[in-house]
Parts: C-alpha cells; structure tokens; sequence
C-alpha cells in the first residue's frame, strides 16, 4: 500500500510544485537568454533591459528559497489533512498506517525540494552557458561559482535542515494539539513556539561549550553545527512520530 | 450467523474526563441490519469511529471479527461517516479509480452502475455535485464494497424523504450477504421497517439492545414510540 499511497501523494503535491517550478524555470531562462545572463546590462545604460533584470531578479531569489518553503508549509498541511481533518475520515479508514501516510508526505517533501535544487542548479548553469562559451565545462564552473558566491554548501544544507526541522516540528505539535477539540492550528502554533524556545536552550548551551573547547569555530562553520543539531531534533521527532502515530491520533 | 462480528468488552472512550462510551460490553453478529438508536450525545458516533479506528478506545477491547482495530479489520470495514469527507478536487472517475486501487474488495463495475442509474456524470468535481447528490456518490462508493461490517453513520440525517428512501434501498439492495450493517440515526421511523437488530444508548451505555420484532411484540408499540417514550425530555 505504501507505493498506492505515495503515487496519489506525489500527484497531490506536483499538482502544486510543477507549476511554480516551471513558472520560475521559464523565467529564469527568459531572464537568462534574454539579457545574456550578465549583470553588465546594469552598466550599460539599457533602460529595458535594466527594468526587466529588476523585474525578473526578485523570481531567481524567490525560487531558491520560496519553493522548498512553498513544499515545505504544503507538506505540513497535507499532513494535517490527512490525518486531522475531514479528509482524515477517508485516509484514516484506508487499510494503511498512519505512520505510512506520514512517510508519504515526508518523502514528498524531501523529494520536491531535491527536483527545485536540481532545477535551480540547472538554470543557475544557464547564465554562464549561454554568456560563455556554451559549453559543459562553463556549465559546471556556472554551477560551481554561483554556489561558492551566493550561498555556499554550509549554508544550503542550513537553509535545508532548518526547513526540515521546522516542518517536523509543526508536525509534532498539529499531532500534540490534534487531542484538543478547540482551535487546533493556534494550539498547534504556540507549542511549536514551546519547542522551539526548548529546543534553543540546549542549541545555544551547546554551541557555547563546542566554541568554548574549539570544536566550533567561524573557520569549522556555526553553520555545519546548527545543520547537524536541526538534523537531530528532525530525525528525532520523525522516530517519534513513525512509532507514536497509530496509537497516538484520533480524528476528532 | 451466530458469530459476533463486533465485540466490545468493558469499552471506555473519554474525551478529556467526561465518558462518551462507558465500561461498554456488547456483541454486535453477523448477518444482521443493526440499528445503533440514542439522542444526541448517547455515544453512536464514538462506537462508531472507534470501530472504524478514528478513535483509541481509553480502555477495554474493541474487536472486529476477532482482530483488534486497525490496518487488517479497516480491509473489512466499509465507513460512511456523517459528513462530507472526499477531495473536492477529485472527480467521481477518480474517487471510483482511488477506491479501487485501496480496497481489494471495492466492486467498481457496481459502483458504476449505481452512479449512472442516478445520472451522475463521472467526469464532475466532487465538491461540484449538490449535497444530495454528493451524499449519494458517498452512499454508493461505500456500498460497493465487498465488506463483512458496514458502518454508517447518520446516513441518512441531512437529506430529504425521497432521498431517504433511496439511501435505505441502496443499502438494503448491496450490502454483502452475510455481512452486518450498523446504521446510527435517530430518524428512527424511517430505519425501523429494515432493521432486524436495535440497540439504543444512552450516556455511553446501553439502554436496550435486541431483536427489533421481539422488542415490538413485547412493548406493543412500535420502536420509533418505544424511543419517543425512553427518551422524552
């Protein structure tokens, strides 16, 4: 049942992904071929093309960090669907676990956001391809520069992990709140703030004692520390609520 | 056809300290049309969603023929809750297509059938249909399952009287033979004349449970009075 499960899963969330992907792809490379992919437009006093650059640019930015935030809000609501809400009346009374379907949105979210990284990586080659030389080589160092100069890896995998460690911790406290019968997404939002104060004691208790014995450092990256301790508490909470499901949500 | 289908053994249901079900214990056999009767509030449609495993019993056994709820007995439980419950998104050729897909015993040629003998287009959005319509594709996506317990709740609360009738004779024409049929509601007069069990509560337990005709012939007045009677504020 896991794979019925996922297949009407993935159609549910590429019903939403697909457009917006491809909407910022075909913007991307409009931006792209277009002004050649070279910030020298701004230079050059073409007012057209200047306008569009500042148009179409707030679209490159929005899809590198809006999309995974786009898949990850969805997948917190298909999980609520699925299992607190009226649809909850058909997929808790399908012959699956709960625990299954949860893995389903999990899988979905991980894997929409791993299609918008490979697109983003793709059109952010795009610019270099066609400003360039066109070829693969200049296609590999496009990639290569724009990560080293916009983001870095560090710095992706944070953005990523703290995605992740806020959709399981929304996760957690729908299916904490779930239990009540008043207005479940406000009770779900003030223990997310409940857990995230908590969980904030020992990241910073900890940060402070790994600087302390230099296991940390601005050169060794705060950035891999707060990615692996997001990662934990998200792995943490997955164990958890693969386990406690079943026993632990009802549908009020 | 002596064989419980549904057991439940000192069953306890609270919603926070308050008990919807209460130290329950009843077997609910095979083959009948059982007619689960009470006021609001009795504790129907908490049997009901814990039998369908919507709900964790607080205490007790709640068991489905012979297997505690969960993954194997929802294989053999059809469920029609009392609202609105499939994707507005989808179309009825969809949720045919989905059912089929999640349930080894959904009959989809039936169901086919049922949605065309009431002129539904297949290719309309769920949340398109009117209610009465949208009740009805419910009734026969659930109804044309192959299931040993059909669990319905209110089935037939919100619609009018000719819709009524058409719901009671889809249910009575397809359910599976053998199989039992629990229906919650307290439009007692219109289930009466197809019920052969009837169990009424009242505060989460049972204030009368047995088979409909004997109930009759011994208060000498029908079970839509009977209630009337039992239950008048």
């Amino acid at each position: 049942m896991l794979g019925v499960c996922l297949k009407y899963e993935t159609k549910a969330f590429a019903r939403i992904m697909v457009p917006l992907i491809l909407c910022f792809a075909f913007s991307w490379l409009f931006l792209a071929v277009l002004l050649d992919g070279s910030i020298q437009i701004i230079h050059s006093g073409n007012v057209l093309g200047f306008l569009l650059l500042i148009t179409l640019f707030p679209m490159l930015l929005f899809s590198l960090f809006g999309i995974p935030v786009i898949g990850c809000i969805y997948s917190i609501k298909r999980y609520y669907d699925n299992l607190f809400s009226d649809k909850a009346y058909l997929m808790r009374t399908l012959p699956v676990k709960a625990s299954t379907l949860m893995c389903c949105v999990v899988v979905n979210s991980l894997l929409w956001i791993a299609v918008t990284i490979g697109m983003i990586l793709l059109l952010s080659a795009v610019p270099a391809a066609v400003g360039a030389d066109g070829s693969l080589s200049a296609m590999i160092k496009g990639i290569k520069d724009f990560f080293t100069s916009q983001l870095g890896v560090a710095g992706t995998l944070s953005y990523l992990s703290s995605l992740m460690y806020f959709q399981f911790t929304m996760m957690l406290a729908l299916t904490i709140a779930s239990k009540s019968s008043g207005p479940r997404v406000l009770r779900a939002f003030g223990i997310l703030m409940l857990i995230f104060f908590v969980s904030a004691l020992p990241e910073t208790s900890l940060m402070a004692l790994f600087s302390g014995l230099k296991l940390v450092s601005a050169e060794t990256g705060y950035e891999t520390f707060i990615s692996g301790y997001h990662g934990a508490i998200s792995l943490g909470i997955f164990l958890y609520l693969y386990f406690k499901l079943d026993k632990h949500t009802e549908v009020l | 056809m002596n064989e419980p289908i549904l057991t439940c053994r000192g069953l306890t249901k609270l919603y926070g300290s308050m008990p919807a079900i209460n130290e329950l214990t009843v077997d609910i056999f095979k083959g009948k049309i059982v007619g689960l009767l009470g006021p609001n509030g009795s504790g129907k449609t908490t049997l009901i969603k814990l039998a369908a495993g919507l709900l964790q019993p607080s205490s007790g056994v709640l068991t489905v023929s012979g297997m505690p709820v969960g993954v194997e007995t929802k294989k053999r439980v059809s469920y029609l809750p009392d609202r609105d419950y499939l994707p507005g998104n989808m179309r009825a050729r969809e949720l045919l297509k989905m059912f089929s897909d999640f349930y080894e015993d959904f009959d989809q040629q039936k169901a086919i059938e049922m949605l065309s003998r009431l002129g539904i287009d297949l290719s309309k959005r769920f949340r398109t249909m009117s209610k009465g319509t949208r009740e009805k594709v419910q009734l026969s996506l659930v109804m044309s399952r192959q299931a040993d317990l059909y669990l319905l709740d209110e089935p037939i609360a919100a619609v009018d009287p000719a819709a009524r009738d058409y719901i009671l004779r889809t249910v009575i024409q397809n359910y599976k033979e053998g199989s039992t049929v629990l229906i919650s509601t307290h439009l007692i007069a219109d289930v009466e004349p197809v019920l052969d069990d009837v169990l009424m509560m009242q505060n989460g337990t049972i204030r009368l449970y047995g088979p409909a005709a004997g109930i009759r012939a011994e208060a000498g007045k029908s079970i839509d009075m009977l209630f009337r009677e039992v239950y008048q504020c």
